[in-house]
């Protein structure tokens, strides 16, 4: 077995066994980028790794909206090209700390805000499981490398799916915690009361590991979560069934096709081979979650990518002859039509009076609905089960974070699985667990992943038993 | 101005006294090198986060106790936003919805009484950077450059309720809350250091009426005296409108402190919405009986209450008392004289006098009291044990001292000011005296007691001064014994 | 009421997005469906709108000065600089 490809896990081991040295790990993926090009990386930083830790030796990839101290960072957005940050984002002491080798900064749609990989501005990257095709975004370039086998893991912001919709495409495993589980200093947003810090990997083990590392409270991120995480897998058994709840009606109103069915034929499979109770439960609010989540997302954007001026960083307008023209060129030639587009409907929703209490404050209260909707849906289940998306990237019958907006809305933890192929492209399931049930979550989609037996590796042979 | 009464709101910001800014850990000094205090926080730099300095909200919640205000139980920020070059992150975290404080009121003495001006509330904010222009004003200024020292330091707004009736009121309701702030030792409020800002919305109405006119609203207002001057200047220019039956136009006018006039400031920007909401980097505060009571618990003696204790247990006429409490600086250099030397009565006389004139010089800024209590502690011992007088005292050895900082006794000693006590070193000087003025002493024998005075006085001139005059005076006495 | 290219221009001023025309109207064109759906979905929420989604209160920092940023890393990314000031041309607007 090849080195670039395998989990985080695997590399632990191959490395314990003294097969191969941290240095070459991190060369096997290296080499596996300058051979396959499918666009995942802006840049290359690659750091070796820096030491002895539970990720010692393990290549991962970062979001380029992850700052890292002396390296270009632009959050894929021209307005932030040539930004060298003079600090670092949170996470990535800790991953450095674990002993993890940075290859380095992938791309994703301009600040995240689509989750259309073809809406990147710098460039295009390609799904590995079919060159050509779109990997899905926001994170595309981070799901992309995994799977290209460019990385053993990833870490990337999630807003609305950033993360799972990609890895679903990519048939790797996605994941997001608890609201405030991980530090987002120095992780550059648009919309933080939605933004969870997601991990990107091959296996349940290998995000289990990455969430150990990355989660504990920081005193620079206000809305971290106190404690730590460790041993997520190896505690206790499940006492009694696990009670998931599924959503019939959804696989009607919103396509239904193959991909719908591949999350399905997950919880039928689970009743029968797993013992799992399904309860059937309603969603009559994931169009309401959609909208909301989307204007909560463009008046945060409204506000937090104002700072972007060329004033003390970043693009900066040639020429300007006086400040109104120095800001809005450079706003104007430094973002791109989808960011501007959400910049506008968030300036209007929160533009005056009527329209802040129409739209953004009937936003927060459509938040309050879904959070004790779900929040009442604990008492009669322990998980949620959806498909990621609703169908393939480009199709766009439905919107693709039709599935995933609800748990960024309400904070709560997710984990998309692969769970089959529709038209030779993984597709993926979600789990969607109550706040601070990561440890509960990782346990399930461990039982789960073994269940359905999906081989990550292209050349794995697809679907596996 | 008779047919018209004024009706004012004032708007004040003060920067808070922390040792740290309010959402990172850059230091607040006044004056550092340009761009020298700044982090990736406090520069708006992408992806970093603010942390709630606890004292900025705790000094906050103390403005509040002493301004009589309600403390919000539960309360959050804000994002203010608009664009200017000095606001990093293009938005101000401050408070709309739920600030700190809120329904207060402060007294100030109007004519023979006093009055509540409404607090409305106290809120606690970010300050902005500072743009340097090049050029004469802002508008000729070929660029501009900018310095974020000052950004993200803690700055508290103060808005009154619109019950200020006059200039005056207004000035000395600044009086009072500087002094209030002071006195809670929350900010250093220097108005030429900017940090106290005030700015002010008048409008005008017929007497006896209680509908509002149109306001407008006075921006750089840099010291007490500019605020009156401008309240002064804005009565009459809108009393003269509204007069000739013109309408006065809601807008913001800017005080030219050198021409002494209001000019109506160019705003292209349109009415200031500014987007607000709930800024979703910090997490809410929510405030227990049990927080607020320990925050209240630091509060120093508030200046009415030391007022009055002051007269209680000094013995203190009112008027001296009002004085001595005027600052938290002298009234604490009032106690702290008065425990080394025990005449309040005396203290108070030399404060209020002497010690008074050094600190009205200083101007409006006044940078404090220019000598220390032990020193005055020493200058009044030396005065009652004889060693100078009193007008040597104030002439030669309190000059000295708050020009020198020396001790008096150094200064005495310098200027060889100790007084002659020594009788066998007057014996013959007397004698002199006595002699070249027989006239005289032939008047105090036959009863005239008031020329004592004078022969007292000649003693002195020929010791220049350093004859302790009530030795003098009983050896003239024993001598002519009549 | 659909946004209108007039409004849709105004609202560009606010955040400093200069818009033409044809910007105006196809960004107008994009916002009116979803602002539709908004209205149909949000009309008559009654809820408690949720400020803040994290759970957490009272994260306070003590009041210790830290180590700032050397003045040559806090201008390293301005495009342009003076006297070690940020520069920027000069502002006409109040
Ligand atoms: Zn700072």
């Amino acid at each position: 077995m090849t080195i670039a490809g395998m989990s985080v896990i695997e590399i632990l081991e191959g490395q314990g066994r003294g097969e191969f040295t941290p240095e070459e790990a991190l060369q096997a993926h290296l080499d596996k980028i300058e051979g396959e090009d499918v666009g995942a990386f802006l840049r290359l930083c690659p750091k070796t790794s820096s030491g002895p830790g539970l990720l010692q030796g393990v290549p991962v990839a970062l979001g380029d909206e992850i700052c890292m101290e002396g390296v270009e960072t632009t959050a894929g957005s021209r307005i932030l090209t040539g930004f060298v940050p003079p600090y670092q984002a949170a996470l990535v002491g800790k991953l450095q700390g674990a002993g993890a080798a940075l290859v380095g900064k992938t791309n994703l749609t301009e600040f995240g805000m689509s989750f259309d990989m073809d809406d990147a501005v710098f460039q295009r990257t390609q799904n590995p499981w079919r060159p050509g095709t779109n990997p899905g975004g926001a994170a595309g370039g981070a799901a992309a490398a995994v799977a290209a086998g460019q990385a053993a893991a990833a870490v990337a912001a999630d807003t609305g799916g950033d993360v799972r919709i990609p890895a679903s495409f990519c048939g790797l495993v996605g994941f997001v915690p608890t609201y405030g589980r991980v530090s987002r200093y120095g992780v550059i947003q648009h919309a933080p009361s939605l933004t969870q810090v997601g991990l990107l990997a091959r296996q349940v083990g290998d995000i289990a590991l990455l969430l150990e590392v990355l989660a504990g409270e920081d005193p620079q991120d206000a809305t971290t979560l106190p404690g730590t995480l460790s041993d997520l897998l190896a505690q206790a058994v499940e006492p009694k069934p696990l009670r998931i709840g599924i959503a019939p009606d959804i696989y009607r109103s919103f396509a239904g096709g193959d991909v719908c069915q591949a999350a399905a034929n997950v919880w039928q499979r689970a009743a029968e081979e797993l013992g799992w109770e399904l309860v059937e439960v309603d969603l009559p609010w994931l169009e309401l979650a959609q909208i909301a989540r989307r204007l909560i997302a463009a008046a945060e954007s409204s506000s937090t990518l104002a700072r972007y001026d060329g004033v003390r960083y970043g693009y900066r307008a040639e020429d300007a002859q006086d400040m109104r023209e120095l800001f809005s060129r450079t706003r104007a030639e430094g973002f791109g039509e989808v960011v501007k587009g959400e910049m506008l409907l968030g300036t209007y929703i929160l533009g005056d009076k009527a329209h802040y209490e129409a739209y953004y404050l009937q936003a927060l209260r459509a938040r309050s609905v879904v959070s004790k909707s779900l929040q009442d849906l604990w008492g009669e289940v322990d998980f949620v089960l959806t498909p990621t998306t609703p169908e393939l990237p480009g199709k766009r019958q439905a919107p693709p974070e039709i599935f995933t907006g609800p748990s960024n809305l309400a904070g709560l933890p997710a984990i998309s699985l692969p769970c089959g192929l529709v038209d030779g492209l993984p597709v993926g399931v979600q789990l969607v667990a109550p706040a601070g049930e990561e440890g509960r979550l990782l346990r399930a989609a461990h039982v789960l992943e073994r269940m359905i037996g999906f081989a990550s590796s292209r050349n794995g042979g697809g679907q596996g038993a | 101005m008779h047919d018209f009464e004024a009706v004012i709101g004032l708007e004040i910001h003060v920067e808070l006294s922390t040792d740290s800014k309010i959402f990172c850990s850059c230091p607040t000094a006044f004056g550092a090198e340009v761009n020298t205090q700044c982090c990736p926080i406090c520069l708006g730099l992408p992806g970093t986060l603010p942390a709630i300095n606890r004292k900025a909200l705790e000094y906050t919640v103390k403005a509040g106790l002493a301004l009589n205000c309600q403390i919000a139980r539960h309360t959050w920020f804000d994002r203010k936003n608009y664009f200017y070059p000095d606001l990093p992150k293009a938005y101000q975290v401050s408070q709309q919805d739920a600030p700190l404080c809120f329904d207060g009121y402060l007294e100030v003495p109007v004519g023979e009484g006093a009055k509540r001006v409404g607090i409305n509330r106290v809120h606690l904010e970010e300050e902005v950077g500072k743009s340097l222009h090049a050029g004469e004003t802002i508008i000729d200024a070929a660029y501009s450059l900018l310095d974020y020292n000052r950004a993200g330091i803690p700055l508290i707004e103060i808005v009154t309720e619109p019950d200020i009736r006059s200039a005056e009121e207004a000035q000395v309701f600044l009086e009072r809350l500087r002094n209030i702030l002071r006195y809670i030792d929350i900010s250093d409020c220097k108005m030429q250091e900017g940090s106290l800002r005030c700015d002010a919305n008048i409008s005008l109405r017929p007497k006896g009426s209680t509908e509002f006119g149109t306001k407008t609203e006075i921006k750089n207002l840099n010291s007490f005296r500019a605020v009156r001057r401008a309240l002064e200047y804005e009565i009459n220019r809108q009393a003269g409108l509204l007069r000739d039956g013109r309408p006065v136009e809601p807008e913001t006018r800017h005080w030219d402190e050198q021409k002494g006039v209001t000019i109506a400031m160019r705003s292209k920007r349109q009415a200031s919405y500014y987007r607000c909401f709930a800024d979703p980097d910090l997490v809410p505060i929510d405030l227990s009986d049990e927080w607020i009571g320990q925050i209240e618990g630091e509060l120093p003696e508030l200046p009415g209450a030391r007022r009055r204790r002051f007269i209680d247990e000094y013995g203190l006429p009112e008027y001296d008392a009002q004085v001595l409490t005027s600052s938290k600086e002298m009234a604490d250099f009032f106690e702290e004289v008065v425990q080394g030397y025990n005449d309040p009565k005396t203290v108070s006389n030399w404060i209020m006098t002497e010690i008074l004139r050094y600190v009205n010089e200083q101007g409006e800024e006044a940078e404090g009291i220019p000598l220390t209590a032990t020193g005055l502690v020493e200058l009044l011992q030396l005065i009652e044990g004889g060693v100078i007088n009193r007008n040597q005292a104030k002439e030669i050895v309190l000059p000295e001292m708050v020009a020198a900082g020396k001790s008096p006794r150094q200064i005495v000693k310098e200027k060889g000011l100790e007084q002659i006590s020594d009788t066998s070193q007057l014996e013959g000087i007397v004698a002199s005296v006595l002699e070249a003025n027989p006239d005289v002493v032939q008047d105090y024998l036959g009863g005239k007691d008031k020329v004592m005075g004078f022969l007292v006085g000649q003693v002195l001139k020929a010791t220049k001064g350093k004859a302790n005059p009530r030795l003098v005076n009983e050896m003239i006495r024993e001598k002519l014994k009549r | 009421m659909p946004v209108t290219k007039e409004e849709m221009k105004r609202i560009g001023e606010i955040i400093y997005l200069d818009l033409t025309d044809e910007e105006s109207v196809r960004f107008a064109d994009l916002l009116n469906p979803v602002l539709e759906k908004a209205d149909e979905l949000l009309d008559g929420l009654r809820e408690e709108p949720l400020r803040h989604i994290s759970q957490l209160r009272n994260r306070l920092r003590e009041d210790e000065v830290g180590i700032p940023l050397p003045k040559e890393k806090v201008l390293a990314n301005a495009a342009e600089t003076q006297d070690g000031c940020f520069r920027v041309p000069r502002i006409l607007e109040d």
